[in-house]
């Protein structure tokens, strides 16, 4: 029995790419990427990242047939976004850019592409690209971004929208208070969903007009309009943006919404979607906001 | 052909979504973007509730008896097995997708008729960003207006993670 399980975990250990065509290292990957889809950020980014350098840095995108270029770009775009990584980006663009000269780039991958480097806050590729085909292609404009005085990138960040259109580098303070993060997407139904019924129940209201902040993660648009709108419509919840997510190592998950307890700058405790039917009650008792006695 | 019952159940169902839709809005919205809300809303969870496809066995049962008439045949051999590999459920039907083979191979009617099985049809937005082949898909486009979260993903329950560019996130999720 003892043999069996070595000769399991020895078969677990084999690289996967051994043999493989790309088609197949580029199936392998994806099966692996979807395996750990719902994983915490941190964890899931560092497997992300090792198995994209055995299974999928090794291939040349001139080497790879056209019928595989598609799958290699959504792996390799999907990858650098999840694990943050800038390098993995590089890739995803040499595989773009030989995409681009056989011309086998469907629209929305210029739109993927750019939004890849947005998402990375590599906002100098981000302009590089768009002056380069923001012309010809639908592509959202960068906005400048400013830097508060005294910013310390090393410290929590977050982007905040401007009148001007433009977004300003700010840092967060999480020991300041006791508060709520939000983490929310302007256009998610689910965010949608869970402001509007928080903003309906007078207890969970007076907490979170006080002692809430609503953040918007790396996937979001920078395109002003969405965020405008929410801060009209939810002037009590106003929206930033993160930053640089590796100033935010507490956040396990960044999908929306997700709602962070922060006690004395520590997390204490994780509510995690708006379902059907909300989650109002945990929140409720997690803030200690529910009555215990009559 | 829908049963008697069927459309009893679905009236009552009707019923019950507008009268929270109409209660959510009141409590919370300027009376006008509650009623669109409401609209499209409705139209939205009608559109899953009432699909043929609402699981796995779903779609073994569509994939034995629909035979050579599948929507699905329209997909080569690979994208239609990365598509319904791609395809996860939960009670209420369908929760994500990848929708990269759909856009690349099909029409707009081809996709719009997939994803019809599974009620997902009406807020696939990428069907919009489609360019049009016929009259057909042009009209297809005109009506469509609520939007599931294209490169989204389904990670836990009322959660979409927005960094997946090939899946959509439905609002069953």
């Amino acid at each position: 029995m003892f043999a069996n399980l070595l000769v399991a975990l020895a078969l677990s250990i084999v690289p996967v790419h051994d043999d493989t065509t790309p088609a197949t290292a580029i199936a392998g990957f994806m099966t692996q990427l979807d395996s750990i889809a719902a994983a915490p950020y941190q964890p899931r980014a560092n497997r992300i990242r090792d198995w994209y350098r055995d299974m999928l840095a090794p291939l040349n995108p001139r080497a790879v047939a056209d019928k595989d270029m598609e799958t290699l770009l959504l792996a390799s775009m999907t990858a650098a976004g999840l694990a943050n990584d800038r390098s993995i980006a590089e890739h995803s663009r040499a595989i773009f850019d030989e995409m681009e000269t056989r011309s086998l780039l469907a629209e929305k991958r210029y739109v993927d592409m750019q939004q890849l480097y947005v998402n990375l806050r590599d906002f100098e590729a981000a302009r590089a690209f768009h002056a380069k085909f923001g012309q010809s292609h639908p592509l959202d404009p960068i906005p400048a971004i400013s830097r508060a005085a005294g910013f310390d990138p090393a410290q929590r960040s977050i982007l905040v929208l401007q009148e001007t259109g433009a977004l300003q580098e700010r840092n967060f303070s999480a020991a300041r208070e006791d508060f709520v993060l939000a983490v929310a997407d302007p256009l998610c139904h689910f965010t949608l969903d869970a402001a509007t019924a928080i903003e309906a129940d007078p207890e969970l209201h007076a907490y979170f007009a006080e002692h809430s902040h609503w953040l918007a993660p790396y996937g979001v648009r920078l395109d002003p309009g969405p965020i405008e709108t929410w801060n009209a419509r939810f002037s009590d919840y106003r929206m930033v943006l993160v930053d640089d997510i590796r100033t935010w190592p507490d956040i396990d998950y960044w999908g929306t919404p997700t709602f962070y307890v922060f006690v004395q700058g520590q997390v204490v405790e994780t509510i995690r979607g708006w379902p059907k039917g909300g989650r109002a009650d945990e929140l409720k008792r997690a803030l200690g906001l529910t009555r215990t006695g009559p | 052909m829908m049963s008697t019952n069927c459309i009893h159940a679905a009236k009552g169902f009707v019923a019950a979504v507008l009268l929270g839709l109409t209660l959510q809005a009141g409590a919370a919205e300027p009376a006008h973007a509650g009623v669109q809300r409401a609209d499209a809303e409705l139209r939205r969870v009608l559109s899953y509730e009432l699909a043929d496809v609402k699981s796995r066995d779903d779609l073994a049962a569509h994939l034995r008896t629909a035979g050579a008439a599948s929507p699905l045949n329209a997909l080569s051999t690979g994208a239609r097995e990365r598509f319904l590999d791609s395809l996860v459920f939960n009670d209420k039907g369908l929760v994500e997708y990848r929708f990269d083979d759909l856009q690349s191979e099909l029409s707009v009617a081809e996709a719009y008729r997939i994803l019809g099985l599974f009620g997902a049809a009406e807020s696939a937005s990428f069907l919009r960003e489609m360019h049009p082949r016929n009259a057909v898909d042009a009209g297809i486009q005109s009506f469509m207006h609520v939007e599931d979260h294209e490169g989204g993903r389904c990670i836990s329950p009322g959660t979409c993670e927005m960094l997946h560019p090939h899946y959509i996130c439905t609002s069953n999720c």
